[in-house]
């Protein structure tokens, strides 16, 4: 069976089998006619990529869209016109149906209630409890609640350990326990809780460590 | 027109977002502010407690333990571990507490511990310790015991000890 334009197009990008290779080869050894068709598939071939390689060197895309921008802003400037912004371009519609969402008021207004939000938030996080510090004790600690309570500048703590364990807070409920650290104020140094695991005769320590003074906190860790 | 409003609509509603979030949590942490503020005085109006405090410097010398502290030497050594090997006595002292009353202990060097009991809750002793610059509350289960340390005295550490029984 002669071979088609497509299978000769086939053997000349050498994507044939083996096989295939030898039944064309075995055509156009036969076949003069056959031989003149491949011979015009390649010459064709050759003008198409002749083409392209001309066409690189002309400027490139994105030289010339800058050039059209260029332009366009300048005849928007010339009738006093705002140039239009990469979404507008992208999307005219939105020029029509949308424009009031990029409308300074509208932005104000988000921003503002994104203010109050974050706001509220950091107010719900501050004080949820409900409860205040008492008079006689130190302003530091906002709640009785561990978790609650603001982090003081210059203190570390790891409240909640309690007969070994360590960074469980809100175990306050646990019948093994036998000492519980509910919360703490300092004005300076860190405070470590620890509870080595074991007996109940490993009991619960509160360190006061303050820098300057002999200990760290490496050395007080069980 | 019509974006005006829902302009107008989309700012109401961010804003009471907040509002509503903090009701709900409000709502949802209603039962642990109870039992924070729940005034213990009520659950055991007469309740006393006694409340031993030792005063002890710890040092890393000889290995020595005070003998008054022969009772406490597990608690010391297990708490504090074997970083320290000497302990002394300083001062030994029972306080007896009635709700919200305060006790002192005297400190060598000037200084003093203040030891208040806020009440029972749910089987707990609570109680504020304050020194120097540092105040904690702790809950002691009945028998308790905890130890306060860190702070410098002398060529030691100063450590309280101090464990409390209802009466």
């Amino acid at each position: 069976m002669k071979p088609t334009d497509d299978v000769l197009n086939l053997y000349v990008d050498g994507r044939l089998p083996p096989d295939e290779v030898r039944r064309v080869e075995d055509a156009l050894a036969d076949d003069a006619g056959l031989r003149e068709r491949l011979e015009a598939l390649v010459a064709t071939r050759e003008a198409i990529h002749a083409a392209f390689a001309e066409s690189a060197d002309l400027p490139g895309f994105d030289e010339a869209w800058a050039g059209v921008e260029a332009r366009l802003d300048r005849e928007a400037a010339a009738r006093g016109e705002r140039a239009p912004g990469l979404l507008e371009r992208l999307f005219p519609g939105l020029a029509e149906g949308w424009a009031w969402l990029l409308r300074p008021q509208l932005v104000l207004a988000v921003g503002a209630a994104a203010v109050a939000l974050v706001v509220t938030g950091l107010w719900i996080a501050g004080g949820a409890d409900g409860t205040t510090p008492g008079p006689s004790e130190s302003p530091r600690v906002a709640s009785t609640n561990p978790d609650a309570s603001p982090i003081v500048p210059g203190a570390r703590r790891e409240l909640g350990a309690e007969n070994g364990r360590r960074g469980m807070v809100g175990e306050e409920h646990a019948p093994r326990s036998l000492a519980i650290v509910e919360s703490y104020a300092v004005d300076r140094g860190v405070v470590v809780v620890s509870a080595p695991a074991g007996s109940a005769k490993r009991p619960l320590v509160i360190w006061h460590l303050v820098p300057g003074e002999e200990l760290d906190d490496e050395e007080v860790m069980p | 027109m019509t974006g005006r409003l829902l302009c107008v609509a989309m700012t109401l509603l961010l804003l009471l977002l907040p509002l509503a979030s903090r009701q709900l949590c409000a709502e949802g942490q209603a039962p642990q502010v109870r039992a924070e503020a729940a005034p213990d005085v009520q659950q055991a109006p007469d309740k006393r407690v006694k409340v031993e405090v030792r005063v002890i410097v710890a040092r890393k010398g000889p290995a020595r333990v005070d003998p008054r502290l022969d009772d406490a030497k597990d608690y010391l050594t297990r708490g504090l571990g074997s970083r320290f090997t000497g302990f002394d006595l300083l001062v030994s002292q029972v306080l007896e507490l009635g709700p919200k009353q305060l006790g002192t202990v005297e400190v060598p060097g000037g200084e003093s511990i203040d030891l208040t009991f806020l009440g029972v809750q749910e089987g707990y002793l609570r109680f504020k310790a304050r020194f120097q610059d540092l105040t904690v509350r702790v809950k002691l289960y009945e028998g308790g015991v905890f130890i306060q340390a860190g702070r410098k005295l002398g060529d030691g550490v100063l450590v309280f000890l101090i464990g409390a029984r209802s009466q």
